[in-house]
């Protein structure tokens, strides 16, 4: 990482390298949670996004697709038959 | 998550943490343990980083907490081109300095004013309760760390406790190679001043005791 090794500062320079700072237990715990919920909400928001449009889709091949006119005529004869 | 297996060729030979992070990038969605071992083995540096670039212990863990989440949310984008403790230390760098910019929108003090926290608060120090605390080696770096400003803080954690070269810390808080050799070494002089001080105060206060 450092190229230009230039001389050692020395004390009490030098301690600083192994400078380090205690951490709580709870801190890996803390970070899952906050991706997690950062995951969720983010599914959330693409769920959100998607499923109206997926309806409007769904509607629109709904009015675009044509009817089969045999279908209908076949369904209005069996209906004169029972009456 | 699908990633090229030569993904990570081009990462620094001897990055200890190629093997963590392939494994955390092949893990389905949910699954953080390869992750959580990467946390594990920064988080102290990390803390210790946050804490002394903003000079804050209350929100160190914090600062360092949202490190974390956007390391994890950028590993798909880091490609190898520098090791994982380089990018990680780029990230954590332009959280802190973020931060620092708000605090001082927030307080009216600016990142480049000089001696925020006064060196003479450590002339107060003078009873044996309050030189107790500050007794301890770490504690006694801390606090003469604290006293120096942020234009001269920052280059010397970043040269002296990251190991960063000049032309990093250069690069990093886009600085002038020169201004930055200038400030590192007006900053190791400033320090060893300083620790030298608190230390003589401390011994003296010492004997005193005896």
């Amino acid at each position: 990482m450092r190229d230009d090794q230039d001389t050692d500062p020395g004390e009490p320079i030098s301690a600083l390298a192994g400078l380090e700072q205690d951490v709580s237990t709870r801190f890996v715990n803390r970070i899952r949670r906050t991706v997690q919920r950062r995951t969720t909400l983010s599914q959330l928001a693409s769920f959100s996004l998607s499923i109206p449009l997926l309806v409007l889709r769904e509607l629109w091949s709904m009015l675009t697709t044509r009817p089969n006119p045999k279908g209908i005529r076949k369904d209005a004869d069996d209906g004169e038959k029972t009456s | 998550m699908n990633y090229p297996a030569n993904k990570w060729s081009r990462s620094t030979p001897a990055d200890p943490d190629v093997d963590l992070l392939r494994e955390a990038h092949k893990a389905p969605e949910g699954d953080l343990r390869a992750f959580e071992q990467l946390v594990v083995r920064y988080q102290r540096r990390v803390v210790a980083n946050c804490r002394y670039i903003t000079r804050d212990q209350n929100n160190a863990e914090d600062l360092a907490q949202e490190v974390m989440v956007k390391v994890f949310f950028g590993l798909r984008g880091f490609e190898g081109r520098s090791s994982f403790a380089n990018w990680l230390q780029r990230i954590k760098l332009n959280h802190c300095l973020d931060y620092l910019r708000k605090q001082a929108h927030r307080s009216f003090v600016g990142i480049e004013e000089q001696d925020v926290h006064e060196f003479d608060q450590l002339k107060d120090l003078t009873t044996a309760d309050d030189m107790a605390e500050v007794i301890s080696n770490r504690q006694l770096i801390s606090e003469v760390l604290d006293s120096i400003p942020n234009t001269l803080r920052i280059p010397l954690i970043l040269c002296d406790m990251d190991q960063m070269s000049y032309e990093e810390v250069s690069e990093s808080l886009g600085v002038s190679l020169s201004a930055t050799k200038m400030r590192i070494k007006r900053a190791r002089e400033l320090f060893r001043e300083r620790y030298q001080k608190v230390q003589c105060a401390a011994t003296a206060i010492e004997q005193h005791e005896q």
